[in-house]
């Protein structure tokens, strides 16, 4: 042992001696010293920024339709602005019919949107903001009625008292709850600031920016740095006049091999610690962020050289030139970063994007949507999949649809009583984000062409059918009910609809609200499922489960609600007895779909999150689909788990029943089966014949990729400790279109396990390696 | 009978070499050699001879082919036998960034001390070799002739039983070659068996108590310097006789002549080659017949570099 450690120790002596550990670490305390002044502090918003404004379009009616009510916030609000703001209103609302429409989708959504908070800001600095009469019937925060009652409030105050204020007058439109502005000091100056951004938008932005800071730092100069220091090391212990001298000592040759590769490892360890402990220090002190776990970067940056210089290590062992090992350990990264963005692109294209993501039964024909939301049709006579029920080529920009792409999806659902499709066609607000979605159908008999019901008066994610054909449509605070209308009415309605951006397309007659007196508030994360048997809807939001029984008029009443205790999203269906509860916690839950009592639960392991929730008709059985491709089946009568699991888990995509109960799943790729629960066999397969992209992607990428370390996946793993989150949305979208809770959200579960496990197993296979060509090898 | 603290029967190696390992080099072939303990044993032969490569099967540096070496009583490489063994590896390299002092203690661990043990004995050793007063500088700034040294004190750092060195004095002065005799000498005396590889045919024929000659992987003679150059039938006999030069040469036949010395002026030393007696006793009967006084007349010892000059002629021929 004594004689090991004297290599470790002399390892370190030739880092000193290099001084190029010296130089790097003094540079690292400089730069340290100079971000030392940097520091933040959080004060409370006193502006509203556009992420907070959930519902611009109805915040603006409300307005407008202030001007007729009395004492009311909007009714006040409007008479503080002047008739130029007025008209501006106005005209955002009802665009006149010769202005050049936005485009939708664009940045010009997002420009109205930051006009109207910007008008809205202008209104909170007024100091007749608050009349104690107009928001009399409104319900005020503890820290809004500590402002009312006070008389004098500086300018500040003023404004955060008239924020809290707007929020009261709008509770559904915005949404302040974290409220919190950011401002960054060097010294005692502000050099920016307040950053609009809340504690909870600033977080994940802050641990990616650390993150990022560290992988620069460590995961490429620090790594490359100590790389280019460290190639010489074996290449000179094992040159003819070192090495003689070595293995004449009571020395094993293979531990020598091993001890000097951990000798090269000392200095990335010195270069680690001084560094990420640094800034440890520093966010600790100077923005009062400890976060113990930014020192597991330590570790995994030290692994990530140990990853590179083990090539290095082998080469320099085997040709004893430093150049040879550099060059060798330049090749294996560029070789891993091709076959890594490869594989990332491939990935992309044939699963993430042409890949099924939904599968529907209508009636004869399967239909499935894709990862970039084209709704399919299996062409039996090709078999091939077929684009059907396409949108209008204009419906929206490719870059509004692709970012709403990646934050919902929308599967047609089958009405067999009218033998048509609904489905909601994605639109954007003028002042970007959701907007009011259209409902449109499609005719078997039609070859299912999209032909459009009627625009939303709400927001709405979800269609529910019954039995017996109703179509309901839950939004966060109101249930819709499609009631049809007239070919005539459909026109004006389309007619309307165009001249006012969609805004009084008159449809809301097609959609009666259904929703009872004391309709719940769900928060704009909630789920909803029908039961087929009784029309019963379920619905999920803020942690409360809430049953809604149907009544003969069409309408629902509230029967009966149970508290979670959570603050997690959740999806669910419903079915005969039972209705399945899948939470974000990723805890599952079979209730009985009556007294809504926990009939079975159960646990999804590491991180994963649930993706979707589905009912077999006839309630024989229910289904869970993960995020990280699991499905997980539970007996329709029992509650409880069956054991078999269809070949596909682990990497479906889409799971449904056929109207028999039988069970639909895809490959992720593009077939799509179908299975017999009770035996397990399959029943029937719709796959279409793959190009020799997949053949190329499963026979030569996917091996390399498997094999291969993965070393650039530490970045991740760094992420993944510094947010402790496994589940990550992979959504491009900008902040305000993104909900980080909505589980249909496209996600890629992080498992750290595979990471650690392939980097070991190379690393292991290379020292192994090494050591078998030094033990072999005459010196 | 001293016991062996080397025993190497029948040794063979067989360097491959090329893509595919079909170039063969034989450097050691059935190689059979016995170093007694307590002395200092010599390894003489040309380059090339396998004399490095023997050294390091010895020390498990290079895989024998076949055949058996033991040193110290343990297989030949085997950790417990380098643990007893010092190593002066010609041409070595110690670290450019070590200095005189913590080469010896990174070598002295390596060898199994403790660091303290190290620090105690190295003042001792350098002063040995010469190397007092440099201890603390860097070992990049020492001459050839210093890191010899040091790489001598490192080989006797742990008190070994059996120094093995080859070419310990490359690069070293006159004066530091002395001193490195001395110290071997005093090695010697204190019990440590000395294995020493040089071609520098005057060390080992000063200091050896035994020699091997090895010559194209082989073997060729083994015994003391006294035994490997006394006379042989084709040594030279030396005829001192009293005359002149122009008889001299009608006395001899030209051919068997190797040299012809002045002693005094009328008193030549002929050295002749003649093998058989009756070469000799011709050579003798033409002396008295031409009233040549013989004053002497002996066969010579060889020196130790025409024995071994002889030796290598013998195995290449």
């Amino acid at each position: 042992m004594r004689a090991y450690l004297a290599i470790l120790k002399d390892s370190f002596r030739e880092a000193v001696a290099s001084r190029v550990l010296l130089f790097a670490l003094a540079g690292i305390v400089v730069i340290l010293l100079l971000l030392a002044p940097f520091g933040l502090s959080t004060d409370k918003s006193t502006e509203l920024r556009r992420s907070e404004l959930r519902q611009p379009e109805r915040l603006l009616t409300q307005l407008v339709n202030g001007a007729d009510e009395e004492q009311t916030p909007p009714a006040h609000l409007w008479t503080l602005l002047n008739d130029t703001q007025q008209e501006k209103i106005k005209n955002w609302l009802n665009p006149k019919a010769d202005e050049q429409p936005r485009r939708r989708g664009g940045p010009g959504g997002s420009q109205l949107r930051r006009q109207l908070v910007d008008q809205l800001n202008e209104l909170l600095r007024l100091e007749d903001f608050y009349n104690a009469e107009c928001w009399t019937g409104t319900a005020l925060s503890d820290e809004a009625h500590e402002f009312v009652q006070q008389s004098a409030l500086s300018d500040n105050d003023l404004q955060r008292r008239n924020l809290l204020l707007l929020a009261a007058a709008f509770p559904r439109e915005i949404d302040i709850t974290e409220s919190n502005a950011i401002s960054l000091g060097y010294a005692n100056a502000t050099v920016i600031g307040p950053i609009p951004l809340t504690p909870s938008q600033f977080e994940p932005i802050f641990a990616q920016i650390v993150v990022s800071v560290v992988g620069v730092f460590l995961g490429f100069f620090g790594v490359f740095g100590s790389l280019l220091v460290t190639a010489g090391l074996i290449p000179r212990t094992f040159e003819p006049g070192e090495i003689a001298l070595l293995l004449s000592k009571p020395v094993h040759r293979s531990y020598l091999f091993v001890t000097k590769f951990l000798g090269g490892c000392i200095f990335t360890s010195l270069y680690a610690t001084v560094l990420v402990s640094g800034i440890w220090l520093l966010l600790g002190f100077r923005m009062g962020s400890w976060q113990p776990q930014l020192l597991w970067c330590i570790p995994v940056y030290v692994f990530l050289f140990m990853v590179y210089y083990s090539v290095s290590a082998v080469a320099g062992a085997v040709w004893r030139n430093a150049i040879v090992a550099l060059v060798l350990v330049v090749l294996f990264w560029t070789g891993l970063q091709v076959v890594g963005v490869t594989e990332t692109a491939l990935q992309d294209r044939l699963v993430n994007d042409r890949g099924i993501k939904e599968i529907t039964i209508a009636d004869t024909d399967l239909l499935s949507v894709d990862g970039e939301q084209n709704t399919l049709r299996w062409d039996a006579s090709s078999s091939s999949w077929e684009k059907a029920f396409e949108e209008p080529p204009d419906s929206m920009s490719g870059f509004a649809r692709r970012f709403l792409a990646s934050t919902a999806r929308f599967a047609p659902v089958y009405d067999s009583t009218s033998d048509r499709i609904y489905a909601l066609q994605l639109a954007e607000s003028r002042f970007g984000g959701f907007g009011r979605p259209q409902l449109v159908a499609g005719y078997a008999n039609d070859d299912w062409e999209r032909v459009p019901l009627g625009r939303l008066p709400d927001v709405v994610t979800t269609i529910l059918i019954g039995n017996d054909g109703r179509v309901i449509l839950p939004s966060s605070g109101r249930i819709y009910r499609y009631v049809g209308q007239t070919e005539q009415e459909q026109r004006r309605a389309d007619f309307l609809g165009n001249i006012t951006g969609g805004l009084l397309s008159g449809a809301g007659k097609a959609f009666q609200e259904v929703q009872p007196k004391d309709m719940p508030d769900l928060g704009e994360n909630f789920a909803a499922a029908i039961n087929p048997s009784g029309n019963g809807l379920l619905l999920f939001g803020k942690g409360q489960l809430h049953r809604m029984e149907a009544l003969e008029d069409g309408s629902y009443s509230l029967s009966k609600s149970r508290d979670f205790n959570t603050d997690n999203s959740a999806v669910l269906d419903v079915a005969g007895p039972h209705a399945v509860l899948a939470l974000a916690s990723g805890k599952i839950q079979l209730l009985n779909s009556k007294t809504l009592e926990t009939v079975h639960e159960q646990q999804l392991a590491g991180g994963v999150l649930p993706r979707v929730c589905t009912a077999a008709p006839d309630g024989s059985s229910l289904a869970v689909l993960t995020h990280a491709g699991d499905v997980l089946l539970f007996d329709g009568q029992s509650g409880q788990t069956i054991a078999w699991q269809p070949p596909e888990t682990g990497a479906c995509s889409a799971v449904a029943y056929s109207p028999d109960g039988e069970l639909l799943v895809s490959d992720g790729r593009l077939a799509v089966r179908k299975y017999d629960i009770a035996t397990g066999q399959r029943l029937e397969e719709w796959s279409e014949q793959t190009t020799w992209v997949y053949d190329f992607y499963d026979y030569v990428i996917r091996p390399l990729w498997t094999i291969l370390p993965k070393p650039s996946q530490l970045d991740e793993f760094v992420t993944y400790i510094m947010s402790g989150e496994k589940s990550v949305l992979t959504s491009d979208a900008p902040p305000w279109m993104v909900n980080r809770n909505n589980l249909q959200q496209e996600r890629e579960t992080f498992d750290p396990i595979p990471v650690i496990r392939d980097n070991v197993i190379f690393l292991m296979v290379m020292l192994c390696l090494g050591c078998l060509h030094v033990a072999r090898r005459d010196y | 009978m001293a016991e062996s603290v080397i025993q190497v029967r029948d040794l063979r190696k067989i360097y491959r070499s090329g893509l595919l390992k079909r170039r063969t080099v034989n450097a050691l072939e059935n190689v059979s050699l016995d170093v007694p303990q307590g002395q200092i044993y010599g390894l003489l032969g040309p380059n090339g001879a396998g004399k490095t490569t023997l050294i390091k099967v010895l020390l498990g540096i290079v895989r024998k082919t076949s055949g058996d070496a033991r040193v110290l009583g343990h297989r030949a490489g085997e950790i417990a036998a380098r643990r007893r063994v010092g190593y002066l590896p010609e041409n070595h390299r110690i670290p450019r960034h070590l200095t005189g002092s913590t080469a010896l203690e990174y070598y002295g661990c390596l060898s199994g001390l403790p660091v303290a043990e190290v620090r105690r004995r190295a003042p001792e050793l350098l002063d040995r070799v010469g190397l007092t007063g440099r201890e603390r500088d860097r070992v990049s700034g020492y001459s050839k002739g210093m890191q010899q040294r040091l790489g001598l004190a490192q080989a006797m750092l742990h008190r070994p039983d059996l120094i093995i060195l080859d070419e310990p004095t490359d690069g070293v002065d006159p004066v530091g070659r002395k001193q490195i005799r001395e110290v071997l000498r005093s090695l010697a005396d204190e019990g440590a068996s000395i294995f020493l590889n040089s071609h520098l045919l005057q060390e080992i024929e000063l200091i050896c108590d035994q020699v091997a000659i090895l010559s194209h992987g082989s073997v060729r003679r083994t015994g003391s310097v006294q035994e490997l150059t006394a006379a042989i039938a084709e040594s030279p006999m030396v005829f001192r006789i009293a005359t002149d030069r122009t008889t001299a040469e009608e006395c001899f036949e030209l051919s068997t002549v190797s040299k012809v010395d002045d002693i005094v002026e009328g008193v030549l030393d002929v050295y002749a080659r003649l093998p058989e007696q009756h070469q000799v006793d011709s050579v003798v009967d033409v002396l008295r017949s031409r009233g040549v006084s013989l004053l002497s007349m002996k066969r010579r010892d060889l020196t130790l570099e025409e024995a071994f000059l002889q030796i290598v002629r013998e195995s290449e021929s």
